[in-house]
């Protein structure tokens, strides 16, 4: 693999999480990699388990991720898709397929600094086979300017015994206007995880995400956990959906949502559905301000309530 | 006098009820000072107000730290003079790690990693365990306390009041805390003890008595201790349990004198 | 009755208008009556996936499970590169609550042992040609529109000046149209949805089902 020549800024913007960028970099490190910018493929690393192929399209690239049956890998699957334009579109196809008894992570970052009127679609299928162990965790940046139009899309579909966790972070920059609808299948016995993290700055923003699990297999379980965080005029609307459709099933869908400032608003809706009468479905959701005694608590150490506050986010927000 | 509260009155929310009445004290710099009283005689009331919480604000009075009116200040205000409450039931923040939250109040930022470790030792829990976790719903109710307590030692305030440190706690945890309190002395800080326990008072140099909102007596810790038990008639517990043996500070016959003259009023 | 007391201060103070009760529930189709028309049921790809099996024709529950899995098929990677042996198969009991989902909100009926679709299901093939019909009634209509709006401006010139007019107009034809068409036997003489606000529609049925009970 020749030396690419992949910008700075944009893998500048994953220092935000705490992410090393040389891990994304080809010939850095040991992992899988597929590196987009804009609509180029500009770096591309397979290992040994993996068959990774990509293809440019007019606007965007296709891309298959296989996990081989029986394969465990210890360092991540990279996936950056960054632009460094303001404006353009951007539209990425994945089909990722972990075959049975696999182990894998695969991070995405997803990054667009200077975006002012750029847009970002991706319509994803994740099929994950029997007695899988799969991490997907996906950080956005969108630049400072809450420039960008981002609609991702996924289905996935988690086989028996499987166990699949999903991380999406929204919580540096200014996110623009954002759309994210995933919905996940989950079959017998398998263990689903959602965590989403948002976080709307300014007027600009708008985050709206709408996380279903379907729960189709006898002992599936699921939790899905969104925390946001609107202030200065931004809005956050999150739908946590959980359906209880086979026997002795269990979801839980809790929401988090912080407002703060006039004009901001924060907005959660779970829907739970037990649709199997064996099957327990529930949810907490708590929007507004923090507990004043947590404000209180904080300045009592000589924080102002703003830093407080911020603190408190922070902390919401945080990955776990 | 590093606190000194005169003629404090604290009504309820709605002002209907007065909840402390007129009270005054002072608290001597680098002491244990102990705010005694019954449940519900307004002691936590008189220790958020101090502290200047939003919901807690005197009807009349005055507070002075270290000779500056803080009446009027806000919580932040006064924590940056030197002022900290730990609280007695803190709160379970998912996300906030306690070496974070303790190190919120320190302001010599260049050295906060020491300081970390040395209140978490200060509190007997292990900085390499806690170092790690959160305060969240995992820490039992002991440890959350000893991180709040850890955290406002690291602060290094003039003053710490601490209310009702010993709720929910058993008493082998609290000859465990009675040591703390000496150690956070030693640190040249005053402590303002919120306690309704008479053996956690007992490490106090002096006290106040709060008897349903009002100050009865300020004096040596064992003399306010005294009045209370005459207050609440407890003749017995009072000869048997606190002044017995070697640590006796009274004989039979003071005690007696002043259950007398409190049964006379 | 005088009261000086802090209550008082809570007291409603006011004119008090009492409106005619609305009934919540639907009396004509004993449902709620705020509950959209094709709801949340179509959220689940697997209820989706049964309907289009449906749309080829009725099925009987063992054809249904054994058409419904779903097996991926990599974009780019070929079969003679790669052969996907993974798929994912529902059980008899998570099938049987979806049918009993879908016929609940009437989108599929079950007759002698048979599912079979209540509403239509276009293919694409038939969907263009709808749409292609769409389009000509849609280009006539802006035929007579634009031939007729001078007319009606220089008609109505006042109410022009201070309105949306020709918004209104067309809305309104609309409802005309659909009251027309009714008359003539075009179209089947259910409400329109579109034309009458949910509160008027309630009104109608609760005063039917008055009609019919009482």
């Amino acid at each position: 693999m020749s030396k690419p020549e992949y910008p700075e800024e944009i893998l500048g913007s994953l220092e935000e999480y705490n992410i090393d960028i040389r891990d994304f970099l080809p010939g850095h490190g040991k992992g899988a990699k597929l590196l987009l910018d804009f609509n180029k493929i500009s770096g591309l690393e397979q290992v040994e388990g993996v068959i990774l192929k990509g293809r440019e399209i007019e606007n965007g690239i296709v891309a298959d991720i296989i996990i081989k049956e029986g394969t465990k890998i210890e360092d991540p699957v990279h996936l950056c898709f960054g632009v460094n334009k303001e404006k353009g579109i951007q539209e990425i196809f994945p089909r990722i397929i972990a075959e049975d008894n696999t182990e894998v992570t695969v991070q995405a970052h997803c990054s667009f600094p200077k975006a002012n009127g750029l847009i970002h679609k991706m319509f994803g299928h994740f099929y994950i086979g029997k007695n899988c162990n799969f991490t997907y965790s996906e950080t956005h940046y969108h630049g400072e300017n809450s420039g960008a139009l981002v609609a991702p899309v996924g289905y996935i579909y988690v086989g028996e015994n499987s166990i699949f966790e999903n991380n999406f972070n929204l919580t540096r920059g200014t996110p623009g206007m954002v759309k994210i609808m995933i919905d996940i299948y989950a079959m017998k016995n398998s263990v689903i995880k959602s965590n989403i993290r948002a976080f709307g700055k300014c007027k600009k923003d708008s985050i709206r995400i709408r996380d279903s699990v379907f729960l189709e297999g006898e002992n599936a379980r699921s939790i899905i956990k969104m925390k946001a965080a609107a202030k200065d005029g931004g809005e956050v609307l999150m739908y946590g959906i959980t359906e209880g459709n086979a026997p002795r099933c269990n979801g839980h869908v809790e929401c988090s949502e912080i407002v703060l400032g006039k004009g901001s608003i924060c907005r959660a809706r779970p829907f739970i559905r037990a649709i199997d009468p064996t099957s327990s479905v529930s949810h907490e959701a708590s929007l507004g301000r923090f507990p004043q005694k947590w404000l209180d608590e904080l300045q009592a150490k000589g924080l102002t309530e703003e830093e407080a506050t911020q603190i408190l986010i922070e902390a919401m927000l945080q990955e776990e | 006098m590093i606190l000194e509260v005169k003629d404090l009155t604290i009504p309820t929310l709605d002002q209907e009820c007065v909840i402390i009445n007129k009270v005054s004290f002072g608290v001597k710099e680098r002491s244990i000072h102990a705010i005694i009283g019954p449940n519900g005689s307004g002691k936590s009331t008189l220790a958020y107000t101090i502290m200047g919480l939003p919901n807690y604000k005197p009807s009349a009075g005055k507070i002075y730290f270290d000779g500056i009116d803080i009446t009027n200040l806000s919580i932040t205000e006064r924590a940056k003079l030197g002022i900290t409450l730990a609280w007695q039931e803190p709160a379970r923040i998912d996300g906030l790690s306690i070496p974070k939250y303790i190190s919120l109040g320190i302001k010599d930022k260049e050295n906060t990693k020491d300081l970390i470790r040395e209140a978490l030792e200060i509190v007997n829990l292990e900085p390499e365990r806690y170092m790690k976790r959160t305060i969240d719903e995992s820490l039992s109710g002991g440890e959350r306390k000893r991180v709040e307590l850890a955290a406002a030692i690291a602060m290094r305030p003039r003053l710490i009041i601490l209310d009702e440190p010993d709720s929910g706690l058993d008493f082998i945890v609290i000859e465990d805390f009675l040591n703390i309190f000496g150690k956070i002395k030693g640190l040249n800080m005053t402590i303002l003890l919120i306690t309704h326990r008479e053996d956690i008072g007992m490490v106090a140099d002096y006290g106040t008595l709060i008897w349903r909102g009002d100050s009865l007596l300020t004096d040596e810790f064992p003399k306010v201790m005294l009045k209370y038990c005459a207050k609440a008639g407890l003749k017995e517990f009072c000869k048997r349990k606190l002044f017995n043996g070697k640590e006796a500070c009274f004989d039979e016959d003071y005690i007696d004198r002043i259950f007398r003259e409190e049964q006379d009023l | 009755m005088k009261e000086n007391t802090k209550y008082h201060n809570y007291r409603f103070v006011g004119k008090i208008n009492v409106d005619e009760i609305q009934p919540w529930f639907d009396f004509a189709t004993s449902k709620p009556w705020d509950d959209p028309e094709i709801p949340w049921i179509l959220d689940n790809k697997v209820r989706r996936e049964i309907l289009i099996i449906l749309a080829t024709g009725p099925k009987t529950f063992q054809q249904i499970y054994e058409n419904l899995n779903f097996s991926p098929k990599p974009l780019l990677i070929t079969k003679e590169e790669y052969d996907c042996q993974i798929s994912f198969q529902w059980t008899k009991e998570t099938i049987e609550n979806h049918l009993m989902n879908l016929e609940w909100y009437s989108l599929i009926k079950l007759r002698n042992n048979i599912f079979e679709l209540t509403i239509p299901i276009l293919s694409t093939e038939d969907s263009e040609k709808l749409e292609n019909y769409i389009i000509k009634f849609t280009e006539n209509w802006i035929t007579i529109i634009s031939q007729l709006k001078i007319e009606v401006q220089k008609k109505l010139v006042n109410l022009n000046e201070k309105t949306h007019l020709l918004e209104i107009l067309i809305e309104k034809a609309i409802e005309k149209l659909y009251i027309l068409l009714k008359k003539e036997n075009l179209i089947p003489d259910t409400p329109n949805l579109k034309v009458l606000w949910a509160e008027q529609l309630r009104k109608i049925k609760f005063e039917e089902w008055i009609k019919q009970n009482f």
